[in-house]
């Protein structure tokens, strides 16, 4: 009886083994249906892009282990050196903590990514679909979403970006409130270009254009981006029309500079702009930032940006790691009284059994009696059993609670010989 | 019973402030929601004293020693909590909460003489003036607090190293708007102030221009909405300068009204 996890992650294995070992939905379903084994009750398997893991309910740890080895390599047609060395396996309360971290995001290669949450749910839901989970792991992997959801909501793990352009558009926010009437000009039309202003149009900006030194790469890329293209010359006037710049060009010098920006400003009557140059060398001018209402970010900045919300979200994950180890705890608690469950039950019935025994005796020594006679036997014995057993139960109960039912089970039934 | 209950209410807006505060080190939805819920406990608590006391002595009540101050610090949080409504800042609590438990707690100083009108001049309508021009008082507050917080907002932007501050603060463009839409709303407010103001001074010393207590403060504050509004108009004041000019303007007319009753 036992929770095991048996699996692979991108710590463990690189990412040559992960996609050998990976399942998509289709083959999943299949999987989940063809690993059968006698020592695995219930089953769940995980596949992600960043791990492969199989959650079961098994009476062997040991022999677990050896079945998920023996259905990887068959399922995959791998030979088992191939990916052993990688693979790790918990039991009992690390698989559950291991569980509660995975779902956390604690466990992602970006810590706090919140596409994990939707993957275990929709493992656990395959798993339930195929009608592989009972109620240990029901239990255990609805926990677990209630963690992940309880971390994200009480800490900022999940704030803040983590990536350059992301970032860049958490500051637009931060200038702008929202960007969906704002007008943005794109100098260059690079691939890095591309990938940073496809950010901003996500977030639905009204209009967008695109200028490049070559008209026809600006037409292009207008084009893939639903945006408008602007000849070259006529950018430092369209300023004026301009909220956020977006600059990656691969010219040699700056090509905005602090009059440019100003005039525009002037026109625009302070109206807030926010300039994004993400070009080395850089694109504009680094004065332009002690303009009023202007702010400029450049490549180091938009770094060094990141770094922050990484620390940040290091100290979250602070947080959030004791907030699963709280939980961990709470699931120990139910674990145990679910084992110390079918104990008390087995105490009962043996008592039970005694008492009919001893009663049925009784009466036939004693011939004929009448009905109120025998209520009043009936009463005298159950009366004595329940009062001899109130203690024990009580002992089990309470040793669940505080965490030593394996030994106040193993006492009483040995006390009680129930297992002979 | 006044005692205990005005003791609440500045209990209330203390644990509110602080906890505000703490938010800003914490940054966890539960100190943000506890302060709201102290906010609006003291505020329900304030009405309820407030209107008592005038359903009581409707003619006289804002006479006693205090009473505007207490009627300020009502209007301050009614403004942040019509802010709060609108905008949803929460950070605001933490900048404009403070001021209204110090106007708060001030209403509780004793204070050396009482203002006694003349019965020409009690009238209930005079209340309603003074609560209205009251509520230019609690605007210009508001867009102080608008102003400080957008200050520090840009100063971070600025600065490249966006902190704890960056992140609890809002956009500077719901800032600006903020700004904008308290002095908008609050002008009307002070203007009526202005003009029955000096209407009673006409009636009470004889001059449109010889006035009582509290009218130096007034018409400064009037001076520098106008000011401001007519450099939104026409000169195109946005984001810092607006916000500069707010905070200025809060910290002269403090300064007149403390230079005015010391």
């Amino acid at each position: 009886m036992a929770i095991v996890v048996v699996g692979l992650n991108h710590t463990t294995a690189p990412v040559a083994v992960r996609e050998r070992l990976a399942f998509s939905d289709a083959t999943l379903a299949q999987a989940l249906q063809q690993f059968r084994a006698p020592e695995v009750q219930e089953l769940v398997m995980l596949s992600t892009c960043n791990r492969v893991e199989l959650y079961m309910h098994a009476s062997d740890v040991d022999a677990s282990l050896a079945s998920c080895v023996a259905f990887l390599a068959t399922c995959h047609a791998l030979p088992p050196a191939d990916f052993t060395p990688h693979l790790y396996q918990r039991h009992d309360l690390d698989a559950v903590r291991h569980l509660f971290r995975v779902a956390a995001s604690l466990d992602s290669l970006i810590v706090g990514e919140p596409q994990i949450l939707g993957q275990v749910k929709a493992a656990y839901q395959a798993a339930q679909t195929a009608r592989r989970t009972g109620s240990l792991l029901t239990q255990l992997f609805e926990r677990a979403l209630g963690v992940a959801k309880t971390v994200r909501t009480e800490t900022g793990i999940s704030d803040h970006a983590v990536s350059v352009s992301y970032a860049a558009v958490e500051l637009a926010k931060k200038i702008f409130e929202s960007l969906q009437q704002r007008t943005v000009m794109v100098l260059g039309a690079g691939e890095t270009a591309e990938l940073a202003a496809r950010h901003l149009v996500n977030q639905g900006v009204a209009q967008v254009y695109i200028t490049n030194r070559t008209a026809e790469r600006a037409e292009r890329l207008a084009q893939a981006l639903q945006a408008k293209a602007l000849p070259w010359e006529a950018f430092p006037e369209h300023l004026v029309y301009t909220d956020i710049v977006l600059s990656s060009t691969s010219a040699p010098h700056t090509i905005i500079d602090l009059p440019m920006v100003r005039e525009a400003m002037r026109v625009r009557r302070g109206r807030p702009m926010f300039f994004i140059d993400i070009a080395v060398p850089r694109d504009i001018a680094p004065a332009v930032n002690t303009l009023e209402n202007v702010f400029l970010y450049d490549v180091d900045d938009l770094h060094n940006v990141v770094q922050e919300n990484l620390r940040e979200r290091q100290r979250e994950a602070l947080a959030a790691e004791e907030l699963v180890w709280r939980e961990v705890r709470h699931f120990q608690q139910w674990l145990e009284v679910r084992d110390a469950v079918p104990t008390i039950v087995a105490l009962r019935q043996h008592a039970e059994a005694i008492r009919q025994q001893e009663l049925e005796k009784t009466l036939a020594k004693l011939g004929p009696l009448a009905e109120h006679q025998r209520r009043a036997l009936e009463a005298l014995t159950s009366g004595i059993v329940n009062k001899l057993l109130h203690a024990p139960t009580v002992y089990l109960k309470r040793s669940s609670q505080e965490g030593q039912v394996r030994d106040a089970v193993q006492m009483v039934r040995h006390l009680f010989h129930l297992d002979g | 019973m006044y005692n205990v209950l005005f003791h609440a209410i500045l209990l209330a807006y203390l644990m509110a402030s602080l906890l505000f505060w703490l938010s800003l080190g914490l940054q966890q939805r539960w100190s943000l929601l506890l302060a709201s819920g102290l906010v609006g406990g003291g505020f329900l608590l304030q009405t309820i004293v407030l209107g008592v006391r005038f359903y009581a002595q409707p003619l006289h009540w804002w006479e006693e020693g205090g009473a505007p101050l207490a009627l300020l610090s009502w209007a301050i949080i009614a403004a942040y909590l019509a802010a709060v409504w609108y905008y949803r800042i929460t950070a605001l609590g933490s900048f404009i909460v403070p001021l209204a438990f110090l106007a708060a707690a001030a209403a509780g100083l004793p204070v050396a003489s009482t203002v006694r009108l003349p019965l020409a001049v009690q009238h209930v309508w005079l209340g309603l003036h003074i609560t209205l021009a009251l509520l230019g008082y609690a605007a210009l507050t508001l867009m102080f607090c608008s102003g400080i917080m957008y200050l520090i907002q840009e100063r971070q932007l600025k600065s490249k190293r966006p902190g704890a501050w960056y992140r609890y603060l809002p956009s500077l463009t719901l800032l600006d708007e903020l700004n904008t839409r308290a002095l908008v709303l609050g002008f009307p407010f002070l203007t009526q102030g202005i003009i029955t103001g000096s209407v009673w001074a006409k009636y009470t010393h004889g001059s449109y221009l010889n006035w009582s207590l509290t009218s130096l403060p007034l018409l400064l504050a009037w001076f520098i909405y106008a000011l401001l509004l007519g450099g939104r108009r026409t000169l195109g004041w946005q984001g810092t300068k607006a916000a500069r000019a707010t905070v200025a303007g809060f910290v002269v007319v403090l300064a007149s009204y403390f230079v005015h009753t010391l």
